[in-house]
């Protein structure tokens, strides 16, 4: 015999395989060292490495596969692996796991157990499973598995030896290799057994024929391909009818691996649960709970306001009186000179108007603090979660809750989040709801209101308000959702995150970008809206009651007297279709001309009763221009945005004339 | 393990997958993988709440109030058609019906 072909007998082939990322590359390099070959697999632009090791006189062939997290063939990578495996026959093939994720990489193993070939198993990275609280105990995996495992920190060489030595003597006894395979769960066993018979001796080598019949099974496309031109039609149709009649046998057979993991998990591998993981499962045992969740939810919501309360109003007066008003009377006074027209543009217009639309910073900052610091703790993605088990229990649809709940930012991205759902009807019932969220705009409308209205009372009256939203948000769900949604089928699983300590530079940019874009908007559209509401405030004859929007105004007053409003507030209520802040920027111009603070006018010239009416009708009210062209835009229907105008129009003003009746039967007219 | 998933998922309507752990009394970590798988098997979708956009992309990101969101998961068409095929060989037996969910 000559040399080179002994050499050749005894060179044992190695196939390197594992799931991307596990550190296969650095083991690869330390068993082959200088002795490797990098080209490309025939015909692929996958890269193909090959090495050599000699350990005493014998010579291991080493093939690093490419990282693939299953054999499915469902990417180049996949086919590369598969088919070096099946047609090339290894000798041994060593899996390497991320023993911190032995979840996902032992569905890998899974795959490989059901070929024909004897696995030894390398547990990398063992010290990263030891440090984020991983026991695994090797020996107790191996006896369950029924293979080798070799616990390895590739990055620090330990390990290796062991392993390789593992696969030689593996290689050598192929026979003693006995391991414990996943099983297909039981509703289609008896189904495969019928396909292994059609199969009969029609598959050719190196394909393997209980292998075959799995993956015919289990619906791979190339093997389905292959099948259908190795068997005789008669056999291939009733394969083919099988199939088609057992599709769903997948959720059996990856099922099966499934379990599998699972119980080799939960016989090799503890998991205390510390730190994060241990506190959000104490937390959520009240977070999350149905009762305790819901109240929390309702008590840290009742804080936020609060919250917005106790430090933003007083500062939102304090610029409005100190600051805005102050600023009015020394422009007046500087511009004591110039045309009448120009010192009134400048001090109601743009400093009543936008001015005091502008005194609401604290207001959003304030509020919007406390919404990122309720996210970044982790904290909002629970009540998502509360809130949606909650509709859920008055029957609305569980996939349009999470657009809604956008719309508590603002009612735009509720809008388009719609697109999630791909029913029509679904989609449209939530475009349609998306405006009875309050939106921040409206929410700080209030903040700013309820205060001046009701002093010491805002904050049941807030709350109160928003409940109503929430009410009427749910009874027009319902009442559509049992037309348009009956018997669909809803299932939501959700992953919450874990709580973590907030990051004040995370909240302090959030802040930051959102009162940001409303100064933004403050000095432009509700700047130019403010110019344009004077305007028509003023002329013709330079006095409010005989502007042109006066007279515009007593058109509406029937309708107003009905919600106890005069026709000042009505017009606030029409401008807030440009923007919501608008409706303050209307108040300042028509009430705040006497100085003084709006806050303070407001209180004495509008009774609870027509106060309460005109925030009810501002919660409800008619989205934002903005929310409307989305609208349009996502429904891509002028008659169903136009209808849901109209239906809101109703809600509102049906909801402010009964507010306004309830409140004076209690006394609240005076 | 995947059917319990799905049936489990659907009978409670809304579940966390840390209560689908209990429930099958295993790990997070494997449900996570068994919610991956049936994604990959087209019976579920992976959805991002309430936005159809992906984050890195969106205009409305630096003032999005939902950035530690959840990770959700809905039936798709093919999910929803397995449902309601199961429903009704299930209910033939007189056992459960999984669309009172």
């Amino acid at each position: 015999m000559s040399e080179p072909l002994r050499n050749e007998r005894r060179a044992i082939v190695v196939a390197l395989a594992g799931q991307p990322n596990v550190g296969k590359s650095t083991l690869f390099n330390l068993l082959t060292g200088l002795s490797q070959h990098v080209g490309n697999w025939p015909g692929k632009t996958v890269e193909r490495k090959e090495g050599t090791l000699v350990r005493d006189d014998m010579q291991l062939r080493v093939v690093d596969l490419p990282g693939t997290y299953s054999l499915s063939a469902s990417s180049e990578e996949e086919r590369i692996a598969r088919d070096f495996i099946i047609k090339e026959r290894p000798d041994v093939v060593v899996m390497v796991a991320n023993a911190a994720a032995l979840e996902r990489n032992l569905y890998l193993l899974a795959e490989l157990l059901i070929l024909p070939l004897p696995v030894v198993l390398g547990l990398n990275m063992m010290d990263v499973a030891r440090s984020e609280g991983v026991d695994i105990e090797p020996h107790v995996l191996a006896a369950a598995l029924g293979l080798p495992v070799v616990p390895l920190v590739a990055s620090r060489n330990q390990g290796v030896t062991a392993l390789i030595a593992a696969a030689e003597t593996l290689a050598r006894t192929p026979d003693a290799f006995r391991p414990a395979r996943p099983e297909i769960a039981a509703p289609h066993r008896e189904v495969l057994a019928q396909i292994r018979t059609l199969l009969g001796t029609h598959v050719p080598l190196p394909y393997d024929s209980d292998w075959v019949a799995l993956k015919l099974l289990e619906g791979d496309g190339e093997i389905t391909g292959l099948a259908r031109t190795w068997l005789p039609e008669a056999a291939w149709q009733s394969i083919a009818a099988l199939l088609a009649q057992h599709e769903d046998a997948v959720l059996d057979i990856a099922g099966g691996r499934y379990e599998w993991i699972g119980r080799m998990v939960r016989a090799a591998v503890t998991r205390p649960r510390l730190g994060q993981v241990s506190l959000t499962d104490k937390l959520d045992r009240v977070a999350v709970h149905p009762l305790w969740g819901l109240l929390l939810l309702l008590g840290v919501f009742a804080a936020v306001f609060w919250l917005t309360f106790a430090l933003a109003v007083p500062l939102q007066e304090w610029l409005d009186v100190g600051v805005v008003q102050p600023m009015r009377a020394a422009v007046k006074h500087s511009l004591a000179g110039a045309p009448v027209w120009l010192a009134a543009v400048v001090t109601d217009g743009v400093l009543g108007g936008a001015g005091l639309v502008l005194t609401f910073l604290p207001v959003l900052a304030v509020f919007f603090g406390a919404l990122a610091l309720l996210e970044d703790t982790g904290y909002l993605a629970r009540s998502a979660y509360v809130m949606d088990r909650f509709m859920h229990a008055l029957g609305l649809h569980g996939k349009s809750f999470l657009p809604l709940f956008l719309g508590f930012g603002c009612n735009v991205p509720a809008v388009m989040g719609a697109r999630v759902i791909e029913s029509r009807g679904g989609r449209l019932l939530t475009i349609l709801l998306a405006p009875l969220v309050p939106c921040s705009a409206r929410l700080a409308v209030l903040a700013f209101l309820a205060p001046a209205f009701f002093g010491a009372a805002a904050l049941p009256v807030a709350l109160a308000l928003v409940a109503l939203n929430l009410l009427v948000l749910a009874l027009a769900g319902i009442t559509l959702n049992h037309t348009l949604f009956r018997r669909q089928h809803m299932a939501f699983i959700m992953e919450l995150p874990l709580y973590h300590m907030p990051n004040a530079r995370t909240i302090g940019a959030f802040i930051w970008s959102n009162t940001w874009t409303f100064a933004r908007k403050a000095g432009s559209f509700i700047l130019f809206a403010s110019v344009v509401i004077w305007a028509l405030s003023y002329f013709p004859k330079g006095a409010l009651e005989q502007s042109y929007l006066a007279r515009f105004g007593q058109t509406l007053a029937p309708l107003g007297g009905l919600m106890g409003m005069d026709w000042r507030m009505l017009v606030a209520l029409i401008t807030s279709f440009v923007a919501k802040e608008n409706a303050i920027a209307t108040l300042g111009i028509l009430y705040g001309q006497g100085g003084g603070g709006l806050a303070r006018t407001l209180a004495e010239q509008v009774s609870p009763a027509s106060a309460l009416a005109f925030l009810t009708v501002n919660m409800l009210f008619i989205p934002c221009l903005a929310t409307v062209a989305v609208m349009r835009q996502e429904t891509g229907s002028w008659r169903w945005t136009l209808f849901d105008i109209a239906l809101l129009l109703a809600i509102a003003l049906g909801g402010g004339i009964l507010v306004y009746h309830g409140a004076g039967a209690l006394g609240m007219e005076g | 393990m995947l059917r319990e998933v799905l049936r489990l998922a659907v009978e409670r309507g809304t579940t966390r997958s840390e209560e689908l752990a209990r429930a099958l009394d295993t790990s997070p970590e494997l449900v996570r993988e068994a919610l991956a798988e049936l994604v990959r098997r087209d019976y579920l979708q992976a959805v991002v709440p309430g936005c159809s956009a992906a984050c890195e992309r969106c205009p409305l990101r630096a003032t999005c109030l939902y950035r530690r969101q959840p990770r959700v998961w809905m039936l798709t068409r093919k999910g929803e058609a397995w449902v309601a095929e199961e429903s009704v060989s299930r209910t033939s037996d007189g056992s459960v019906n999984l669309a009172s969910g």
